[in-house]
Protein backbone atom coordinates (compact mmCIF):
# COMPACT_ATOMS: atom_id res chain seq x y z
CA UNK A 1 0.00 0.00 0.00
CA UNK A 2 1.22 3.75 -0.56
CA UNK A 3 0.39 6.68 0.79
CA UNK A 4 1.79 10.20 -0.71
CA UNK A 5 2.61 12.43 2.08
CA UNK A 6 1.86 16.50 1.29
CA UNK A 7 5.46 17.23 0.80
CA UNK A 8 4.68 14.57 -2.48
CA UNK A 9 7.28 11.48 -1.06
CA UNK A 10 5.35 8.53 -1.77
CA UNK A 11 5.75 6.02 1.20
CA UNK A 12 4.76 1.91 0.96
CA UNK A 13 4.85 -0.58 2.99
CA UNK A 14 6.52 -3.08 0.95
CA UNK A 15 9.89 -3.08 2.49
CA UNK A 16 9.80 -4.60 6.16
CA UNK A 17 11.23 -4.12 8.76
CA UNK A 18 11.20 0.12 8.28
CA UNK A 19 11.57 3.13 9.29
CA UNK A 20 8.53 4.23 8.54
CA UNK A 21 5.79 2.25 9.83
CA UNK A 22 5.18 3.12 13.54
CA UNK A 23 2.60 1.93 15.98
CA UNK A 24 1.65 4.61 18.40
CA UNK A 25 0.40 3.14 22.48
CA UNK A 26 -1.68 4.93 24.88
CA UNK A 27 -0.88 4.44 28.45
CA UNK A 28 -3.81 2.50 28.98
CA UNK A 29 -3.67 0.57 25.37
CA UNK A 30 -0.27 -0.43 26.79
CA UNK A 31 -1.66 -2.35 29.98
CA UNK A 32 -4.11 -3.94 27.90
CA UNK A 33 -1.93 -5.82 25.19
CA UNK A 34 0.58 -6.30 28.47
CA UNK A 35 -2.80 -8.04 29.56
CA UNK A 36 -3.49 -10.37 26.12
CA UNK A 37 0.21 -11.05 26.20
CA UNK A 38 0.32 -12.20 29.43
CA UNK A 39 -3.32 -14.05 28.76
CA UNK A 40 -1.57 -15.73 25.80
CA UNK A 41 1.77 -17.06 27.51
CA UNK A 42 -0.14 -18.29 30.27
CA UNK A 43 -2.37 -20.47 28.04
CA UNK A 44 -0.09 -21.33 25.30
CA UNK A 45 3.66 -20.78 26.01
CA UNK A 46 4.07 -17.94 23.65
CA UNK A 47 2.99 -15.22 22.01
CA UNK A 48 1.49 -15.78 18.09
CA UNK A 49 -0.84 -13.19 17.56
CA UNK A 50 1.78 -10.03 17.35
CA UNK A 51 -0.20 -8.39 14.66
CA UNK A 52 -3.76 -9.42 16.30
CA UNK A 53 -2.59 -8.15 19.72
CA UNK A 54 -1.34 -4.27 18.71
CA UNK A 55 -4.61 -3.83 16.92
CA UNK A 56 -7.02 -5.46 19.99
CA UNK A 57 -4.96 -3.12 22.43
CA UNK A 58 -5.81 -0.35 20.24
CA UNK A 59 -2.33 1.00 18.75
CA UNK A 60 -2.75 3.69 16.18
CA UNK A 61 -0.39 3.08 13.22
CA UNK A 62 1.24 6.01 12.66
CA UNK A 63 3.21 6.54 9.15
CA UNK A 64 6.36 8.59 9.49
CA UNK A 65 7.43 10.47 6.52
CA UNK A 66 11.31 10.47 6.00
CA UNK A 67 10.76 13.28 3.78
CA UNK A 68 9.79 15.77 6.54
CA UNK A 69 9.04 14.19 9.45
CA UNK A 70 5.03 14.74 9.08
CA UNK A 71 3.21 11.86 10.97
CA UNK A 72 0.27 10.52 9.20
CA UNK A 73 -1.89 8.64 12.03
CA UNK A 74 -4.52 6.16 10.90
CA UNK A 75 -2.54 5.61 8.13
CA UNK A 76 -4.21 2.16 6.90
CA UNK A 77 -7.68 3.51 7.35
CA UNK A 78 -10.11 5.74 4.92
CA UNK A 79 -8.01 8.75 3.33
CA UNK A 80 -10.43 10.67 5.47
CA UNK A 81 -9.66 9.61 8.46
CA UNK A 82 -6.03 9.78 8.51
CA UNK A 83 -4.72 12.74 10.40
CA UNK A 84 -1.74 14.48 9.33
CA UNK A 85 1.08 16.23 12.18
CA UNK A 86 3.89 18.27 11.02
CA UNK A 87 6.45 19.22 13.15
CA UNK A 88 5.65 23.10 14.41
CA UNK A 89 8.84 23.69 16.96
CA UNK A 90 11.77 21.78 17.78
CA UNK A 91 12.75 22.50 21.53
CA UNK A 92 10.58 23.33 24.82
CA UNK A 93 12.31 26.97 25.66
CA UNK B 1 111.22 -3.21 -13.13
CA UNK B 2 108.24 -1.31 -10.99
CA UNK B 3 104.37 -2.06 -12.08
CA UNK B 4 103.39 1.36 -13.03
CA UNK B 5 99.35 1.87 -11.53
CA UNK B 6 97.09 2.80 -13.90
CA UNK B 7 95.72 5.68 -11.56
CA UNK B 8 96.15 9.10 -11.92
CA UNK B 9 99.41 9.93 -9.02
CA UNK B 10 96.71 13.28 -8.06
CA UNK B 11 94.38 10.21 -7.08
CA UNK B 12 97.01 8.39 -5.74
CA UNK B 13 98.15 10.72 -3.59
CA UNK B 14 94.65 11.66 -2.07
CA UNK B 15 93.71 7.97 -1.13
CA UNK B 16 97.07 8.07 0.70
CA UNK B 17 96.53 11.28 1.99
CA UNK B 18 92.45 10.85 3.37
CA UNK B 19 93.09 6.65 3.83
CA UNK B 20 89.90 6.41 2.27
CA UNK B 21 90.32 3.44 0.56
CA UNK B 22 86.47 2.10 0.74
CA UNK B 23 84.94 5.47 1.93
CA UNK B 24 82.70 5.96 -0.75
CA UNK B 25 81.03 2.02 0.37
CA UNK B 26 80.77 3.37 3.80
CA UNK B 27 79.18 6.22 2.77
CA UNK B 28 76.96 4.25 0.59
CA UNK B 29 75.78 2.33 3.04
CA UNK B 30 75.59 4.64 5.74
CA UNK B 31 73.30 6.47 3.26
CA UNK B 32 71.05 3.26 2.75
CA UNK B 33 67.82 3.38 4.54
CA UNK B 34 67.80 7.30 3.46
CA UNK B 35 67.91 5.74 -0.55
CA UNK B 36 65.54 3.22 0.42
CA UNK B 37 63.24 5.96 2.00
CA UNK B 38 63.18 8.32 -1.22
CA UNK B 39 63.07 5.16 -3.35
CA UNK B 40 59.84 4.26 -1.03
CA UNK B 41 58.49 7.92 -1.35
CA UNK B 42 58.53 8.11 -5.15
CA UNK B 43 57.53 4.84 -5.22
CA UNK B 44 54.46 5.99 -2.82
CA UNK B 45 53.88 9.52 -4.71
CA UNK B 46 54.15 7.77 -7.73
CA UNK B 47 50.87 5.27 -6.65
CA UNK B 48 49.20 8.27 -5.27
CA UNK B 49 49.30 10.30 -8.46
CA UNK B 50 48.48 7.02 -10.53
CA UNK B 51 44.97 6.93 -7.74
CA UNK B 52 44.72 10.51 -8.36
CA UNK B 53 44.64 10.46 -12.36
CA UNK B 54 42.36 7.26 -12.36
CA UNK B 55 39.56 9.36 -10.16
CA UNK B 56 39.78 12.01 -12.73
CA UNK B 57 39.10 9.79 -15.27
CA UNK B 58 36.55 8.27 -13.26
CA UNK B 59 34.78 11.56 -12.75
CA UNK B 60 35.31 12.34 -16.51
CA UNK B 61 34.29 9.23 -17.64
CA UNK B 62 31.14 9.50 -15.46
CA UNK B 63 30.11 13.28 -16.67
CA UNK B 64 30.25 12.36 -20.29
CA UNK B 65 28.38 9.22 -19.37
CA UNK B 66 25.53 11.04 -17.67
CA UNK B 67 25.11 13.19 -20.63
CA UNK B 68 25.18 10.94 -23.57
CA UNK B 69 23.14 8.29 -21.53
CA UNK B 70 21.29 10.70 -19.30
CA UNK B 71 22.08 8.24 -16.74
CA UNK B 72 24.87 8.10 -14.56
CA UNK B 73 27.15 4.85 -14.21
CA UNK B 74 27.12 3.26 -11.29
CA UNK B 75 30.91 3.37 -9.26
CA UNK B 76 31.96 -0.20 -10.19
CA UNK B 77 31.44 0.46 -13.42
CA UNK B 78 33.68 3.09 -13.59
CA UNK B 79 36.05 0.60 -11.35
CA UNK B 80 36.78 -1.90 -13.78
CA UNK B 81 36.86 0.80 -16.98
CA UNK B 82 39.61 2.59 -15.45
CA UNK B 83 41.87 0.45 -13.11
CA UNK B 84 40.39 -3.17 -13.36
CA UNK B 85 39.07 -3.54 -10.22
CA UNK B 86 42.41 -2.69 -8.35
CA UNK B 87 40.87 0.59 -6.73
CA UNK B 88 37.50 1.08 -4.85
CA UNK B 89 35.78 3.72 -6.86
CA UNK B 90 32.69 6.06 -5.25
CA UNK B 91 30.75 8.21 -6.96
CA UNK B 92 28.66 11.22 -6.38
CA UNK B 93 27.53 14.01 -8.13
CA UNK B 94 24.69 14.92 -11.18
CA UNK B 95 23.40 17.91 -12.38
CA UNK B 96 21.30 20.15 -14.77
CA UNK B 97 22.57 22.49 -17.07
CA UNK B 98 26.19 21.49 -15.70
CA UNK B 99 27.37 17.63 -14.33
CA UNK B 100 30.04 17.52 -11.76
CA UNK B 101 30.68 14.10 -10.31
CA UNK B 102 33.64 13.83 -7.56
CA UNK B 103 34.98 9.95 -8.05
CA UNK B 104 37.01 8.83 -5.37
CA UNK B 105 39.86 6.20 -5.71
CA UNK B 106 41.00 4.06 -2.78
CA UNK B 107 43.43 1.75 -4.05
CA UNK B 108 42.93 -1.86 -2.31
CA UNK B 109 45.56 -4.47 -4.43
CA UNK B 110 48.68 -4.58 -2.97
CA UNK B 111 50.65 -4.96 0.73
CA UNK B 112 50.49 -1.39 1.69
CA UNK B 113 46.36 -1.19 1.06
CA UNK B 114 46.26 -4.51 2.22
CA UNK B 115 47.83 -3.68 5.66
CA UNK B 116 47.38 0.07 5.99
CA UNK B 117 44.14 1.88 5.48
CA UNK B 118 44.77 3.94 2.42
CA UNK B 119 42.64 7.18 1.87
CA UNK B 120 40.86 7.97 -1.18
CA UNK B 121 42.21 10.47 -3.29
CA UNK B 122 38.76 12.60 -4.81
CA UNK B 123 38.57 14.31 -8.08
CA UNK B 124 35.65 16.21 -9.23
CA UNK B 125 34.83 16.53 -13.17
CA UNK B 126 32.34 19.35 -14.63
CA UNK B 127 30.98 19.62 -17.58
CA UNK B 128 28.24 21.50 -19.42
CA UNK B 129 25.49 19.09 -19.96
CA UNK B 130 25.48 19.94 -23.57
CA UNK B 131 23.95 16.73 -26.25
CA UNK B 132 24.26 19.16 -29.17
CA UNK B 133 27.12 17.91 -31.20
CA UNK B 134 27.11 20.44 -34.52
CA UNK B 135 30.15 22.74 -33.36
CA UNK B 136 29.91 25.40 -35.84
CA UNK B 137 33.05 25.87 -38.16
CA UNK B 138 34.09 29.42 -39.34
CA UNK B 139 36.00 29.65 -41.85
CA UNK B 140 34.82 32.69 -42.29
CA UNK B 141 33.66 34.65 -39.70
CA UNK B 142 30.11 35.27 -41.12
CA UNK B 143 29.02 31.91 -42.52
CA UNK B 144 29.23 29.73 -39.58
CA UNK B 145 27.94 26.22 -41.05
CA UNK B 146 27.11 23.58 -38.23
CA UNK B 147 28.91 20.94 -39.04
CA UNK B 148 27.44 17.92 -38.12
CA UNK B 149 28.41 14.80 -40.33
CA UNK B 150 30.13 12.42 -38.50
CA UNK B 151 33.28 11.52 -39.71
CA UNK B 152 34.15 8.02 -39.76
CA UNK B 153 38.24 8.22 -40.03
CA UNK B 154 37.90 10.26 -36.47
CA UNK B 155 34.80 7.89 -34.93
CA UNK B 156 37.23 4.90 -35.50
CA UNK B 157 40.05 6.17 -34.23
CA UNK B 158 42.79 3.69 -33.14
CA UNK B 159 42.60 5.53 -29.59
CA UNK B 160 38.24 4.42 -30.10
CA UNK B 161 39.06 1.21 -31.03
CA UNK B 162 41.82 0.27 -28.49
CA UNK B 163 39.70 1.62 -25.74
CA UNK B 164 37.09 -0.63 -26.70
CA UNK B 165 39.17 -3.65 -27.03
CA UNK B 166 40.43 -2.85 -23.35
CA UNK B 167 37.39 -1.92 -21.77
CA UNK B 168 35.50 -4.95 -23.21
CA UNK B 169 38.70 -7.04 -22.26
CA UNK B 170 38.20 -5.86 -18.45
CA UNK B 171 34.84 -6.79 -18.52
CA UNK B 172 33.31 -3.26 -18.13
CA UNK B 173 31.82 -3.08 -21.37
CA UNK B 174 29.51 -6.44 -22.69
CA UNK B 175 30.03 -7.63 -26.40
CA UNK B 176 26.58 -5.63 -26.95
CA UNK B 177 27.52 -2.87 -25.71
CA UNK B 178 30.86 -2.78 -27.60
CA UNK B 179 28.56 -3.39 -30.54
CA UNK B 180 26.35 -0.52 -30.06
CA UNK B 181 29.17 1.93 -28.86
CA UNK B 182 30.81 1.33 -32.28
CA UNK B 183 27.36 1.15 -34.38
CA UNK B 184 26.26 4.42 -32.82
CA UNK B 185 28.79 6.37 -32.86
CA UNK B 186 27.98 7.57 -35.74
CA UNK B 187 24.59 8.30 -35.53
CA UNK B 188 25.22 10.42 -32.32
CA UNK B 189 25.67 14.10 -33.74
CA UNK B 190 27.50 15.53 -30.35
CA UNK B 191 30.88 16.98 -29.57
CA UNK B 192 32.46 14.59 -27.25
CA UNK B 193 34.45 17.34 -25.46
CA UNK B 194 32.39 20.27 -25.24
CA UNK B 195 33.80 23.64 -24.15
CA UNK B 196 33.68 24.10 -20.57
CA UNK B 197 34.54 20.82 -19.43
CA UNK B 198 37.46 20.65 -17.06
CA UNK B 199 39.04 18.74 -14.15
CA UNK B 200 38.67 20.95 -10.85
CA UNK B 201 40.53 20.36 -8.33
CA UNK B 202 38.74 18.83 -5.30
CA UNK B 203 36.70 20.72 -2.83
CA UNK B 204 38.46 20.43 0.91
CA UNK B 205 36.00 20.03 4.11
CA UNK B 206 33.66 22.94 4.55
CA UNK B 207 32.78 24.28 7.62
CA UNK B 208 29.35 25.31 8.26
CA UNK B 209 29.53 29.12 7.14
CA UNK B 210 30.70 28.06 3.42
CA UNK B 211 34.86 29.04 4.60
CA UNK B 212 37.26 26.15 3.41
CA UNK B 213 39.76 25.03 6.33
CA UNK B 214 42.27 27.31 5.29
CA UNK B 215 39.92 29.89 5.57
CA UNK B 216 39.28 30.98 2.24
CA UNK B 217 35.75 31.18 0.51
CA UNK B 218 33.84 28.82 -0.94
CA UNK B 219 30.86 28.29 -2.53
CA UNK B 220 27.75 27.46 -0.50
CA UNK B 221 27.27 23.66 0.48
CA UNK B 222 24.53 21.92 -0.25
CA UNK B 223 21.32 22.64 1.67
CA UNK B 224 20.48 19.78 4.50
CA UNK B 225 20.20 16.36 3.12
CA UNK B 226 22.04 17.29 0.52
CA UNK B 227 25.24 15.86 1.17
CA UNK B 228 25.61 13.97 -2.18
CA UNK B 229 25.11 16.62 -4.01
CA UNK B 230 27.88 17.99 -6.03
CA UNK B 231 29.25 21.27 -3.71
CA UNK B 232 27.97 24.22 -4.90
CA UNK B 233 24.54 23.01 -6.24
CA UNK B 234 22.17 23.06 -3.17
CA UNK B 235 19.52 20.39 -4.12
CA UNK B 236 16.36 21.37 -5.37
CA UNK B 237 15.08 20.21 -2.47
CA UNK B 238 15.76 20.10 1.32
CA UNK B 239 16.75 16.37 2.84
CA UNK B 240 14.79 14.72 4.85
CA UNK B 241 14.80 14.75 8.39
CA UNK B 242 15.57 11.38 10.59
CA UNK B 243 13.99 9.60 13.03
CA UNK B 244 15.62 11.61 15.79
CA UNK B 245 14.37 14.73 13.75
CA UNK B 246 17.35 16.18 12.24
CA UNK B 247 17.81 16.72 9.20
CA UNK B 248 19.73 14.13 7.13
CA UNK B 249 19.23 11.16 4.94
CA UNK B 250 17.17 13.31 2.03
CA UNK B 251 15.04 11.91 -0.79
CA UNK B 252 15.14 11.94 -4.50
CA UNK B 253 11.72 13.85 -4.86
CA UNK B 254 11.56 16.22 -7.32
CA UNK B 255 14.98 15.95 -8.27
CA UNK B 256 16.26 14.70 -11.93
CA UNK B 257 17.39 11.01 -11.81
CA UNK B 258 20.81 11.47 -11.18
CA UNK B 259 21.07 7.29 -10.55
CA UNK B 260 23.66 8.03 -7.79
CA UNK B 261 21.51 6.39 -5.45
CA UNK B 262 20.41 3.09 -8.00
CA UNK B 263 21.76 -0.25 -6.92
CA UNK B 264 25.35 -1.61 -8.25
CA UNK B 265 24.57 -4.27 -11.22
CA UNK B 266 26.73 -6.54 -12.47
CA UNK B 267 28.78 -4.79 -14.83
CA UNK B 268 27.96 -6.09 -18.49
CA UNK B 269 25.52 -8.27 -17.54
CA UNK B 270 22.02 -7.43 -15.50
CA UNK B 271 19.97 -4.14 -16.25
CA UNK B 272 19.26 -2.13 -13.63
CA UNK B 273 15.74 -2.22 -12.53
CA UNK B 274 15.11 1.47 -13.42
CA UNK B 275 16.75 0.99 -16.74
CA UNK B 276 14.55 -2.09 -17.39
CA UNK B 277 11.43 0.09 -16.49
CA UNK B 278 12.97 2.27 -19.09
CA UNK B 279 12.71 -0.50 -21.57
CA UNK B 280 9.30 -1.73 -20.43
CA UNK B 281 7.81 2.11 -20.74
CA UNK B 282 9.19 2.49 -23.89
CA UNK B 283 8.10 -0.94 -25.19
CA UNK B 284 4.52 -0.52 -23.93
CA UNK B 285 5.02 -3.38 -21.82
CA UNK B 286 3.59 -1.54 -19.02
CA UNK B 287 0.92 0.65 -18.15
CA UNK B 288 0.24 3.23 -15.85
CA UNK B 289 0.16 7.23 -15.51
CA UNK B 290 3.33 8.98 -16.43
CA UNK B 291 3.27 10.52 -12.35
CA UNK B 292 3.20 7.00 -11.19
CA UNK B 293 5.89 5.78 -13.53
CA UNK B 294 8.02 8.62 -12.26
CA UNK B 295 7.37 7.89 -9.03
CA UNK B 296 8.30 4.34 -9.07
CA UNK B 297 11.48 5.58 -10.82
CA UNK B 298 12.16 8.25 -8.40
CA UNK B 299 11.53 5.82 -5.05
CA UNK B 300 14.25 3.06 -6.77
CA UNK B 301 16.84 5.80 -7.09
CA UNK B 302 15.86 7.06 -3.47
CA UNK B 303 18.62 7.20 -0.66
CA UNK B 304 16.17 5.29 1.36
CA UNK B 305 17.43 1.64 0.97
CA UNK B 306 14.17 0.54 2.67
CA UNK B 307 12.26 2.37 -0.57
CA UNK B 308 14.65 1.39 -2.88
CA UNK B 309 14.21 -2.37 -1.70
CA UNK B 310 10.58 -2.01 -1.73
CA UNK B 311 10.81 -0.40 -5.48
CA UNK B 312 12.99 -3.06 -6.35
CA UNK B 313 11.06 -5.85 -5.21
CA UNK B 314 7.66 -3.97 -6.93
CA UNK B 315 9.79 -4.03 -10.28
CA UNK B 316 11.00 -7.36 -9.97
CA UNK B 317 7.12 -8.13 -9.87
CA UNK B 318 6.27 -6.45 -12.67
CA UNK B 319 8.56 -8.22 -14.76
CA UNK B 320 7.43 -11.84 -13.40
CA UNK B 321 3.89 -10.39 -15.04
CA UNK B 322 5.43 -9.55 -18.01
CA UNK B 323 7.44 -12.53 -18.22
CA UNK B 324 4.16 -14.28 -18.23
CA UNK B 325 2.46 -12.18 -21.16
CA UNK B 326 0.56 -10.09 -18.80
CA UNK B 327 1.15 -5.82 -19.55
CA UNK B 328 0.91 -4.55 -15.44
CA UNK B 329 0.27 -1.22 -14.48
CA UNK B 330 2.13 0.88 -12.26
CA UNK B 331 -0.77 1.98 -9.90
CA UNK B 332 1.36 4.54 -8.06
CA UNK B 333 0.07 5.68 -4.54
CA UNK B 334 -3.62 4.81 -4.94
CA UNK B 335 -5.30 3.28 -2.54
CA UNK B 336 -5.34 -0.66 -2.40
CA UNK B 337 -2.92 -3.33 -3.25
CA UNK B 338 -0.41 -2.85 -5.15
CA UNK B 339 -2.19 -4.51 -8.54
CA UNK B 340 -5.45 -5.27 -8.19
CA UNK B 341 -4.34 -9.20 -7.98
CA UNK B 342 -1.25 -9.61 -5.94
CA UNK B 343 0.33 -7.70 -3.11
CA UNK B 344 3.91 -7.59 -2.81
CA UNK B 345 6.05 -7.29 0.22
CA UNK B 346 10.18 -7.52 0.64
CA UNK B 347 12.38 -8.76 3.59
CA UNK B 348 15.18 -6.10 4.47
CA UNK B 349 16.78 -7.67 7.46
CA UNK B 350 18.12 -10.99 8.10
CA UNK B 351 16.27 -12.93 10.30
CA UNK B 352 17.44 -13.62 13.85
CA UNK B 353 15.26 -16.47 14.08
CA UNK B 354 12.52 -18.83 13.10
CA UNK B 355 10.08 -16.90 15.11
CA UNK B 356 11.27 -13.90 14.04
CA UNK B 357 10.72 -15.21 10.47
CA UNK B 358 6.97 -16.49 11.52
CA UNK B 359 6.50 -12.80 13.30
CA UNK B 360 7.15 -11.43 9.70
CA UNK B 361 5.00 -13.93 7.78
CA UNK B 362 1.77 -13.45 10.05
CA UNK B 363 2.24 -9.51 9.91
CA UNK B 364 3.01 -8.82 6.45
CA UNK B 365 0.02 -11.51 5.47
CA UNK B 366 -1.98 -9.89 7.36
CA UNK B 367 -1.24 -6.90 6.53
CA UNK B 368 -2.03 -7.59 2.76
CA UNK B 369 -5.09 -9.78 3.51
CA UNK B 370 -6.19 -6.02 5.04
CA UNK B 371 -5.96 -4.17 2.26
CA UNK B 372 -7.29 -6.53 -0.29
CA UNK B 373 -10.35 -6.90 2.19
CA UNK B 374 -10.14 -2.65 1.96
CA UNK B 375 -10.86 -2.85 -1.72
CA UNK B 376 -13.30 -5.70 -1.55
CA UNK B 377 -10.96 -8.10 -3.04
CA UNK B 378 -9.10 -10.92 -3.70
CA UNK B 379 -5.23 -11.87 -4.45
CA UNK B 380 -2.10 -13.41 -3.78
CA UNK B 381 0.94 -12.19 -1.86
CA UNK B 382 4.17 -12.27 -2.96
CA UNK B 383 6.72 -12.40 -0.42
CA UNK B 384 10.12 -11.21 -1.43
CA UNK B 385 13.08 -12.77 1.01
CA UNK B 386 15.96 -10.94 -1.47
CA UNK B 387 19.13 -12.08 0.14
CA UNK B 388 17.08 -12.99 3.31
CA UNK B 389 16.70 -16.94 2.26
CA UNK B 390 18.12 -18.26 5.76
CA UNK B 391 17.30 -18.42 9.35
CA UNK B 392 20.75 -18.24 11.29
CA UNK B 393 22.94 -20.97 8.93
CA UNK B 394 20.01 -22.86 8.16
CA UNK B 395 18.53 -22.04 4.48
CA UNK B 396 14.47 -21.74 4.14
CA UNK B 397 13.56 -24.79 2.47
CA UNK B 398 10.29 -25.09 0.95
CA UNK B 399 8.87 -27.57 3.74
CA UNK B 400 9.71 -24.40 6.01
CA UNK B 401 8.14 -21.85 4.24
CA UNK B 402 5.07 -24.16 3.50
CA UNK B 403 4.74 -24.59 7.73
CA UNK B 404 5.18 -21.37 8.26
CA UNK B 405 3.11 -19.80 5.46
CA UNK B 406 0.35 -22.93 7.48
CA UNK B 407 0.95 -21.10 11.07
CA UNK B 408 0.05 -17.83 9.70
CA UNK B 409 -3.25 -18.31 7.90
CA UNK B 410 -3.82 -20.48 10.68
CA UNK B 411 -5.02 -17.77 13.47
CA UNK B 412 -6.28 -14.66 13.45
CA UNK B 413 -8.38 -14.66 9.81
CA UNK B 414 -5.09 -13.57 8.31
CA UNK B 415 -5.94 -15.48 4.94
CA UNK B 416 -9.39 -14.78 4.02
CA UNK B 417 -8.74 -12.72 1.08
CA UNK B 418 -5.60 -14.39 0.69
CA UNK B 419 -5.58 -16.67 -2.91
CA UNK B 420 -2.00 -17.80 -2.41
CA UNK B 421 1.07 -16.95 -0.95
CA UNK B 422 4.42 -17.14 -3.04
CA UNK B 423 7.53 -16.91 -1.44
CA UNK B 424 10.37 -16.06 -3.50
CA UNK B 425 14.18 -14.95 -3.23
CA UNK B 426 15.89 -12.04 -4.69
CA UNK B 427 16.31 -13.34 -7.76
CA UNK B 428 12.71 -14.50 -8.28
CA UNK B 429 13.22 -18.39 -7.61
CA UNK B 430 9.86 -19.34 -6.22
CA UNK B 431 10.78 -21.21 -2.68
CA UNK B 432 7.40 -22.02 -1.80
CA UNK B 433 3.74 -21.39 -3.02
CA UNK B 434 0.70 -22.11 -1.52
CA UNK B 435 -1.75 -21.70 1.32
CA UNK B 436 0.55 -24.33 3.43
CA UNK B 437 -1.09 -27.17 2.48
Amino acid sequence: MYLECVCGNVMDDIAAPNSVEHLLLSYAAMERLQDLVDQEVSTNGEVSLWPEHWEEAGAIVVWKCPNCARLHLNAKSQKEDVVVYRIEKKGNE
Amino acid sequence: MRQQSLRPRVMREVARATGARGFSTLELTLAMPLVVFAMLLLIGLGHALISKQHAVVGGQFAAHYQRVRESAPNAATIGQAVSGGAETFKLSGGGGETLSFTASATPRKGLIAQIYRLKATASQYQTPNVTNACVPRCRIPIFCVPLCKPQLGKILSPEMITGVIVNGIRGSLSPENILSTVAGMGNKKRRQKPEGAVAVVPPKKRSGNGSSEDGSPQPAAGGAGGGNQPPGKPPARTGGVSDDGKPGGGNSNGKPDDGKNRSNPTPGVAKRPIDKLDDWEKSGKIRGAQKDLDQLKERLNSPDSNTRRAAEAEVEELEAEIAAGRTPEVRGARKGPDQSDYEVKARTEPFTSRKNAQNFLNDRIKVANDQFKGQNGRGRVVINLGENTKIGDSTITREMARDMVKEALSKGNRGTNITKVVVKDGKGNIIYEGLGE
